[in-house]
């Protein structure tokens, strides 16, 4: 990439003078144009570089494989995606399951049911449980994020498909690693934390099983998602870390563990894109290579 | 302290003693106590003993106090002042003070003995305390000029007073009394119009504007007012600008007396200060000196041209010249050393000769000398004039004196008709006002002091003359001369008394003439009558009543009297000595000019000489320069004639030089001619050596030629014969040696023609060789190509695939859950049609368990089921096993798996099993105990109920993992394809 001739010579130095972000969205469409596309570089792509956020949807699609890397077939699966969607929501109409007043969150978790074969009948129909709730606070944020209701359903499925393929067995060492990083950059916290009693009380799931949906405003929270999406769940870390840093003072005023828990689920929305930004170079910083973080 | 008073005392008796050391020694012992003093004892002491005996000694002392003794001292002196008994000796002991001008004088406007003294003035009637008061105050007026402000009207009414009380004589006191008043009155008055003219005259307006004050203003102070001049403050000033302290800040002490004196047209007031500005006081000069010079010699009417353009010349003063920073300006000392310098300017003529005329004529007479001086200088025409005026005011005084004391007016007129007494009296009062020496020891005997000096006079020299004559020779001449003039002229200005009897007469002239007089009188009497009894100089003083004690009176009037007129001198002897310094000063300054002229005379000589010399050698520089030209000319005439020479040789020269050239080239040719013959003999000579070669060589050819025939003849021979041995050998072996050799060659030949075939084929077969390996090449890449194509569209169609297949399996999903929803409705339409059934749990139990109705498990059945089938694809069998016990179906079919149909047909199959175990689950659960919370669970586990999800997700999960691993795996051909 290095040596492609068309790339600006500036660009070596844009982000020493701290312009970030000028070259990337040409690499991206460089990228893009590659016919079979190449999921290795784009994910390489969006751990090192924030996407831009109009290319950011299609990315996600490709990486999460809901579209295939040939951009020919694109349009075919893309009606494939689109009948199957219809099909299971016919379905579930049909068996009542939704009406149309359903509200769309729950449509999704209805029809992820549904293709996961969980799906309670209808006369049997329970309050939902953790695991929905975590599918429904992602629903609810990735509707944010996205405006097509197809495209919205495949993404949180393949999102939360994926990350349990691929996170699944690291997210129980997640905490323990959160504590390793807060004993280095503030030992102090992680000693408040510990003596109040709060350490094993934080918001894991929130954090972790969420990943962050619900807790960081969406225009925040995609940048963290574009690092999980492309295979980071160390992020998660990163961003609990730098969240615990940001309103250290907060947390070390308060002396019960509930207090502690219910301010860090109800953190303040202003400053979430600092945090992020901090959180990224922390990660970027204590990962190295963002290229083989995991 | 008790002991001091005492031992003061014996100390000042001490103080009469005659011994000189032991008068020191008791001085030095006061001195020190004085200073010790703290209550001002022995300073009141010290008052006393003076108020008591008039000491000299004491008043030495007292005059040396110091500054903060000075109050005790004052208050002293008012204490003694308000004491009738003491008051002449307090009055003459503040006399003696402030004449000595101590530092604290100034104090004295504030301390109280001034009131006190001008109450005593107001009040008192004896003469003799109002006569040394008012001298004293006189004294006083000048060092304390800010106390004008207070006191100005106290000083006007003891001058109105005195005028009033000396006029009047209400103590009826005998006339000496009245004239020594009068004096002291006369002097007050010179004093106050003096410093306060404005004021005074105010004043005196206001008091003699009275009709009862008239007559002493008439007999008194009219003529006081003759005697001076009008003010210049009258004019410019104001009253109040008159008591302004400040106008007094830069003036000394005699810097105020000397302004009174310039006012005063009273020479003896006015003593050697004559005041007036020239024009004005030349004015009358002509008049006195028309007669004299009409009818003297042609010098009076210089004199006269002289004096009229100095009067003319008004900006014009001395005192300009010298620098004088004091405002009254001295004519009379500066004037002869400019006045010289102005003669020499007007007249042309050196100053030596003037000198000389004087010199020659002092005998002659009375006016011609009195001109030359007025030529030299216009002030000491004017002192002149004064000594002229003041001879015949002496002269005049006679009726007056006469009026008063017949006796002494005998003597008087007696003494006027003898020239010889009136020349050492105008002398006397020179000295009066000059000298220093002659009048400090008459101290105690006043009267004899003045008279005294009278005979040693007639060559008097003042004791600044010397000085004079080191500082200012001309000036000193000068001065002589005119003083032996003055006495010269004393006899003769005894003829103008006359003419000039026209102001009225001087109070002090008065004074003096008596005094004078009664001292001509007291002598003439004690040489009359050497016994000399006392009353016998009781005429002195008029009737004398009380002969002694008017005596004793009239003696300290005269002292006073004395005392002022010194402290006067002592100031213009400060005057003068400052006058000097500056004459000094400027006579160097003079003396300096002239040296610069001098100076600059002899380099006007020089420039003028250089200036000359210079022309000189501007002349000789022409000279030169013209003798230069002329021979330039010649020798640039003589350079063309050598031009012209040259140029002929020249052409001489370059004729020769082609003759030269000629001779050269005829040379050149003959050397060639001679080359040429030369040339032609070597040629010849070479050809002869040649010639001579060759006929060696062809000597030695014709004996080789004859050789070789020889030879040749030998050789023939010897052919002969051999050809003839040759003809007879044989000829027959060379024919098949030729045909060998030919096919050999055509052999050869063919064989080279095979070489080039195979050479031309294997090139051919090369090349072939090149061209199949790039083709296969090619078709290597194409086959590349192709299989990348393939991989892509493997890949491609793969993810389609995958999606589809997702797709189918979420519609297999979405017809499983469908089936199941129709299903359980048919077990809902079941449990309706079948009535009386026990339990709704069992019916379905022992339904599914009958195997014409598989369907009624199919509610639970197809979880299990499909994620066994998973779970065989995927070949992970033991992961699932333990959460489902199904997996282990015997049922395995991997082949089967992805169709719909067989999937189908296995569900077909499955039931079996499934049925049978689930039969025996439920039958061990009717069986078993009323179940157990445990056991519930299990069953319910069992049965696959909704709480059994995580199997579910999880073979799904497996499920992908496996088709995500396919997609990375993409590239391994080795490896078998996917079962899809």
């Amino acid at each position: 990439m290095a040596d492609d001739p068309q790339r600006n010579f500036r660009s070596a130095y844009y982000e020493k003078v701290g312009f970030r972000g000028v070259e990337e969205k040409k690499s991206l469409e460089i990228l893009l144009k590659d016919n079979p596309l190449d999921l290795e570089k784009l994910s390489t792509f969006s751990q090192r570089f924030p996407l831009p956020s109009m290319y950011r949807i299609h990315v996600w699609k490709v990486l999460l494989g809901i579209l295939p890397p040939h951009s020919d077939s694109h349009s075919l699966v893309g009606g494939y995606r689109k009948e199957q969607y219809q099909d299971i929501v016919e379905a579930l109409e049909v068996m009542r399951y939704i009406n149309s007043s359903t509200p769309s969150t729950h449509i999704y978790l209805r029809m992820f049911q549904l293709e996961s074969q969980v799906l309670p009948r209808c006369s049997e129909t329970l309050p939902p449980n953790d695991e929905n709730e975590d599918f429904l606070a992602i629903s609810r944020a990735m509707e944010e994020i996205v405006d097509d209701s197809i495209d919205c359903y495949w993404l949180i499925k393949c999102f939360i498909n994926q990350f349990h393929i691929k996170f699944g067995d690291s997210l129980p060492h997640l905490p323990k690693s959160l504590e390793h990083y807060l004993s280095q950059e503030e030992p102090r916290l992680l000693n408040h934390l510990r003596s109040v009693g709060a350490l094993p009380q934080l918001p894991y799931s929130l954090w972790f099983k969420r990943c962050f949906a619900g807790c960081l405003p969406e225009s925040s929270l995609q940048r963290v998602w574009d690092k999980v999406i492309s295979g980071s769940c160390k992020i998660l870390v990163f961003v609990a870390l730098e969240i615990l840093l940001s309103y250290k003072i907060m947390l070390m005023g308060h002396t019960r563990p509930e207090g502690v828990v219910k301010f860090l689920c109800n953190i303040p929305q202003e400053n979430t894109d600092a945090i992020v930004t901090k959180a990224i170079d922390l990660w970027q910083k204590y990962c190295g290579n963002p290229n083989h973080a995991v | 302290m008790s002991r001091e008073p005492l031992s003061v005392s014996d100390l000042l008796l001490c103080l009469e003693s005659s011994e000189l050391q032991e008068l020191e020694r008791v001085r030095t012992t006061i001195n020190q106590q004085l200073s010790t003093d703290r209550g001002g004892a022995v300073l009141s002491s010290l008052v006393e003993r003076y108020l008591d005996s008039s000491s000299s000694q004491v008043l030495l002392l007292l005059s040396s106090i110091r500054e903060p003794h000075h109050k005790v001292l004052l208050e002293k002196l008012n204490e003694a002042l308000t004491r009738p008994g003491n008051r002449v000796a307090a009055i003459t002991l503040l006399g003696h003070l402030i004449r000595k001008q101590p530092p604290w004088v100034h104090h004295i406007s504030q301390a109280p003995v001034l009131p006190t003294l001008l109450r005593c003035l107001k009040t008192d009637g004896d003469v003799v305390v109002l006569v040394s008061a008012v001298l004293v105050l006189v004294a006083l007026l000048p060092m304390i000029p800010q106390a004008g402000k207070q006191h100005i009207y106290d000083f006007f009414d003891v001058f109105g007073r005195l005028a009033s009380w000396s006029y009047r004589n209400p103590g009826q006191v005998s006339a000496a009394y009245l004239v020594h008043l009068h004096a002291g009155v006369y002097s007050l008055f010179h004093r106050l119009y003096g410093m306060f003219p404005c004021n005074f005259v105010s004043y005196l307006r206001l008091h003699y504007g009275m009709k009862e004050n008239l007559d002493t203003f008439q007999e008194v102070v009219k003529p006081m007012l003759e005697h001076v001049r009008i003010h210049p403050e009258l004019v410019t000033g104001t009253q109040d600008y008159e008591l302004d302290p400040s106008r007094w800040r830069c003036c000394e002490v005699h810097d105020i007396i000397m302004e009174c004196c310039r006012l005063s047209l009273d020479p003896l007031e006015d003593a050697c200060c004559p005041a007036p500005l020239p024009h004005l006081d030349l004015s009358p000069a002509p008049q006195d000196w028309q007669p004299i010079s009409s009818s003297g010699s042609s010098v009076g009417k210089l004199t006269l041209s002289s004096s009229h353009i100095q009067a003319n010349d008004v900006t014009w003063s001395p005192s300009s010249q010298c620098g004088l920073a004091t405002p009254p300006p001295e004519h009379a000392s500066p004037g002869p050393a400019p006045s010289l310098s102005r003669c020499t300017s007007i007249s042309g003529v050196k100053c030596p000769s003037p000198d000389s005329v004087p010199v020659t004529t002092p005998s002659e007479g009375s006016h011609q000398p009195a001109g030359v001086l007025q030529v030299r200088s216009g002030v000491s025409v004017k002192e002149q004039l004064e000594d002229g005026r003041y001879l015949s005011s002496q002269v005049k005084q006679q009726p007056i004196r006469a009026q008063d004391e017949t006796s002494l007016s005998q003597v008087i007129s007696s003494d006027l008709s003898s020239p010889d007494i009136r020349l050492p009296s105008s002398s006397s009062q020179f000295l009066l006002r000059t000298s220093t020496a002659s009048c400090d020891d008459s101290s105690t005997d006043p009267a004899p002091s003045q008279i005294d000096p009278s005979p040693s006079l007639p060559g008097p020299a003042p004791p600044y003359e010397p000085l004079f004559e080191l500082a200012l020779p001309h000036a000193a001449m000068l001065f002589i001369r005119r003083k032996t003039q003055d006495a010269l002229e004393s006899a003769a200005g005894q003829q103008q008394q006359v003419e000039e009897e026209r102001s009225s007469m001087s109070p002090l002239k008065v004074l003096e003439q008596m005094i004078v007089h009664g001292s001509d009188a007291h002598e003439r009497l004690s040489r009359r009558s050497s016994a000399g009894s006392r009353l016998d100089r009781s005429h002195l003083g008029g009737p004398a009543p009380q002969g002694e004690e008017l005596q004793r009176s009239q003696l300290l009037l005269v002292h006073s009297q004395l005392q002022y007129e010194r402290f006067k001198r002592q100031q213009h002897a400060i005057r003068n000595r400052r006058l000097l310094r500056r004459v000094i000063n400027a006579t160097a300054l003079e003396e300096q000019t002239v040296a610069m002229k001098a100076q600059l005379g002899v380099q006007d000589q020089e420039i003028r000489s250089l200036r000359s010399s210079l022309s000189e050698e501007q002349r000789r520089l022409n000279q030169l320069q013209q003798d230069g030209r002329t021979q330039t000319d010649r020798l640039l005439e003589q350079n063309q004639q050598l031009l012209l020479q040259q140029q002929r040789h020249q052409q001489d020269n370059q004729q020769l030089q082609s003759d030269l050239e000629d001779c050269h080239g005829r040379l050149r040719e003959l050397e060639a001619e001679l080359q040429g013959a030369n040339r032609k003999a070597k040629h010849a000579e070479q050809q002869l050596t040649q010639l001579g070669l060759k006929l060696c060589s062809s000597e030695q050819q014709q004996q080789q030629v004859f050789l070789l025939d020889q030879q040749l003849v030998l050789l023939r021979e010897t052919n002969r014969a051999l050809s003839q041995q040759l003809d007879e050998a044989a000829a027959p072996s060379w024919t098949e040696e030729a045909m060998l050799r030919r096919s050999a060659g055509n052999d050869f030949q063919r064989l080279k023609d095979c070489d080039v075939l195979q050479k031309q084929k294997l090139e051919a077969a090369s090349h072939r060789i090149a061209e199949l390996e790039s083709q296969l090449a090619r078709k290597d890449k194409l086959i590349l190509e192709l299989k990348k194509l393939l991989e892509e569209t493997k890949s491609h169609s793969r993810a389609e695939l995958s999606a589809s297949e997702s797709r189918c399996v979420a519609l297999r999903r979405v017809s499983q859950t469908l089936q199941t929803e129709m299903l359980h409705l048919y077990s809902q339409v079941h449990l309706d049609t079948h009535t009386g059934s026990d339990t709704c749990t069992h019916s379905p139990a022992l339904d599914a368990g009958s195997r014409n109705s598989p369907s009624t498990q199919d509610g639970y059945k197809p979880r299990p089921s499909s994620s066994s089938a998973v779970g065989i694809i995927n070949g992970a069998v033991e992961a699932l096993s333990s959460s489902s016990p199904l997996s282990a179906s015997p049922i395995d079919s991997p082949l089967a798996v992805g169709s719909f149909l067989e999937q189908q047909a296995r569900r077909l199959f499955g039931p079996n099993s499934q049925s049978q175990e689930e039969e025996e689950e439920e039958e061990e659960v009717p069986a078993g105990s009323p179940p157990l919370g445990q056991e519930v669970e299990e069953a319910t586990l069992l049965t696959g109920s909704p709480q059994l999800e995580p199997p579910a997700p999880a073979a799904d999960l497996e499920l992908s993992i496996r088709q995500r691993r396919d997609e990375l795996s993409i590239m391994d051909y080795n490896e078998t394809l996917p079962e899809f």
